[in-house]
């Protein structure tokens, strides 16, 4: 008996000491097998919007409730998110769900202002006509919750002297649908405008217009980076005369008054990553345009901009100028050919992100009145920054020679 | 919080952080000390999400780097059961993984980071004073997810959301696309890069557990 109780106890024993070391280890696995556990997605809630709506940003989330949980996709959403102008801050995280495994996603952002500012100031000498240029655009970049977009620009030239004068001022109210028809691929733009220019270099080449103006164009963009557009322009008691030397001595002269509707046709493209501070890509915009006489075809002009990044600086070349892909305006002083050489500088307490700046250029800009071309060739230094006290600020001096002379 | 961020950026390399390193049975390894964090990671580290600090160390002889090896630690913040997670791997190989019970003993980790074994003493150069070149990212960005998002920002710039006129990258965003245009094969918001003092293999005395 006594034999038998002791077995007894030792079976009793070797069972509990295998229960004991059995359960630790099944603990163990089952909390591995939690931890390894994929988690699914429950449900995906917006936080902090107010002007975005939440179908807005749960689109940029390739992720729907029932889906296991990716976590690449959720950190591609972030940048995603983060590349918007709507955005201030963006960051997603994990609530968890109504059972063990499912989890709800957060997407919390901190949305930026929709009104934006953007200040340009020069001061340039340009063939011995000095002026200083300043501009100014306010825009609203989300009129009605629907990403419409309004700006009202003015720019202003003012001579400070010179052997000519270099003078014009502009106003100009914009309103921009960027997905006309609720739909990617068309765009549409009504502005109002009125612009005066007078202009006279040394040699006695002028132009003169002082018009308002009313345009309207649709867009339609095509392929990756592509876009059509054709606009009708209105300029009721247009002004213009231009007088200018020709290569045979000759002076033309044009008073041209019946200029009041112009159909105008553009192709362009845009791979730029962004419009002020681009680190690489490519930026085209060429068009043509007619007038109501039909007398022909005006091509131009062509704008042309790549931008390539080395030696931890960015480079530049341009055409014509800084282009304006779709609707983008630049309000900027440029040489008809130019290379810029750009640094970043590091952001602070109040410049989000910057770069100075510095770009020789040359152009072609006519004939004197002894049959010679004028070539116009100088250096443009600048420095333009984003800054959250006044928005996006370019200041610069540029100062030209005509080098053949 | 941009601003946060913006002032981090500025200063973090300036951060007072040291790199030292550490011998463990005759296999070198490093410890970071006094790290600038970003001020946002506590709300990182307890989102949820795996976040991964990424190590990657050369063993300098003058200018001329002898041996490059990396560490990944997996932070992962465990919803149900209120703890930490941390995987640590070398040169992609599981080296450890611990539980950390609160966000206190998270940042004790973190303060003092200590990553082991990651090389062996006796295929370095005895009797030369060596050094240790460490570079930290937080959540690292690989070069080919880099193009594919700034292409993304490419195509969205002109087709869906244009900026009209104004610049649309914010800052965070705005450095990462700066670290991919430098050539860097990482991008990552949260960057240092640190030198530890000379040091013998031979003789590592610095710290032995």
């Amino acid at each position: 008996m006594k034999n038998k109780n002791s077995t007894a106890a030792r079976t009793l024993i070797a069972c509990i000491a295998l229960l004991t070391a059995w359960l630790p280890a099944t603990a163990l696995s089952q909390d591995s097998a939690a931890d390894s556990q994929p988690l699914r997605v429950q449900e995906i809630h917006c936080a902090g919007n107010q002007q975005v709506s939440c179908d807005f940003i749960r689109g940029h989330l390739r992720l729907q409730p029932g889906a296991t949980l990716d976590e690449d996709e959720i950190r591609n959403a972030e940048l995603r998110l983060s590349a918007l102008r709507y955005f201030d801050d963006v960051s997603i995280h994990l609530e968890k769900g109504a059972q063990r495994g499912a989890v709800i996603v957060v997407i919390a952002v901190t949305e930026n202002s929709p009104v934006v500012t953007e200040s340009v100031a020069g001061f340039s000498s340009r063939m011995d006509v000095e002026r200083l240029l300043v501009g100014s655009r306010i825009a609203h970049q989300n009129l009605f919750g629907e990403g419409n977009f309004a700006d009202l620009t003015a720019v202003a030239s003012i001579p400070l002297g010179g052997p000519g004068r270099d003078e014009s001022y502009g106003l100009a109210l914009r309103y921009v649908d960027p997905m006309l028809f609720d739909s990617r691929r068309w765009f549409g733009i009504a502005s109002a405008a009125w612009r005066k220019d007078d202009y006279e270099d040394q040699y006695g080449n002028y132009a003169h217009l002082e018009t308002p103006q009313l345009n309207v164009t649709m867009g339609w963009r095509f392929a990756d980076f592509s876009y059509l557009s054709s606009g009708l322009s209105y300029r009721p008691g247009i002004e213009l005369s231009t007088g200018q030397w020709l290569r045979d001595q000759t002076f033309e002269t044009d008073d041209e008054e019946d200029l009041e509707l112009s159909l105008r046709l553009d192709y362009g493209w845009s791979s730029e990553d962004d419009l002020l501070f681009p680190t690489q890509g490519s930026t085209l915009q060429i068009g043509m345009s007619t007038d109501q006489r039909i007398t022909g075809v005006h091509v131009g002009p062509l704008q042309f901009r790549k931008t390539w990044s080395w030696l931890d600086s960015y480079w530049t070349l341009k055409i014509g100028g800084d282009p304006n892909p779709e609707y983008h305006v630049q309000i900027s002083e440029n040489q008809l050919f130019a290379v810029t050489f750009a640094r970043p500088v590091k952001a602070g307490d109040d410049v989000r992100r910057g770069r100075w700046y510095i770009e020789p250029g040359y152009g072609m800009r006519g004939w004197t009145n002894d049959g010679r071309h004028i070539n116009e060739a100088g250096v443009k230094i600048g420095y333009r920054a984003d800054t959250r006290s006044f928005g996006y600020v370019d200041l610069y001096l540029i100062g030209t020679k005509d080098v053949g002379k | 919080m941009r601003r946060a961020w913006a002032l981090w950026l500025m200063c973090a390399s300036a951060a007072a952080a040291t790199l030292s390193p550490t011998d463990t049975n005759g296999e070198i390894g490093v410890r970071v000390e006094g790290l600038a964090y970003p001020p946002t990671l506590a709300r990182e580290l307890e989102s949820g999400l795996t976040n991964r600090l990424y190590l990657r160390v050369t063993v300098l002889d003058g200018p001329a780097a002898l041996r490059v090896s990396t560490a990944e630690i997996a932070i992962r913040y465990d919803l149900w059961e209120q703890i930490f997670i941390v995987t640590r791997t070398v040169d992609r190989a599981p080296a450890e993984t611990r539980k950390l019970a609160n966000l206190t003993e998270m940042n004790t980790y973190l303060a003092s980071l200590h990553v082991p074994q990651l090389f062996a003493a006796r295929s370095l150069l005895a009797n030369r004073d060596l050094t240790l070149r460490a570079e930290l990212l937080l959540n690292p960005i690989g070069r080919e997810k880099l193009r594919m998002i700034r292409k993304w920002v490419a195509e969205n710039s002109t087709t869906v959301n244009a900026d009209q006129g104004i610049s649309t990258s914010n800052t965070v965003f705005n450095r990462i696309f700066e670290q991919y245009a430098d050539g860097s094969d990482l991008a990552a918001v949260w960057r240092v890069e640190l030198t530890s003092p000379p040091f013998r293999p031979a003789a590592p005395a610095y710290e032995g557990r």
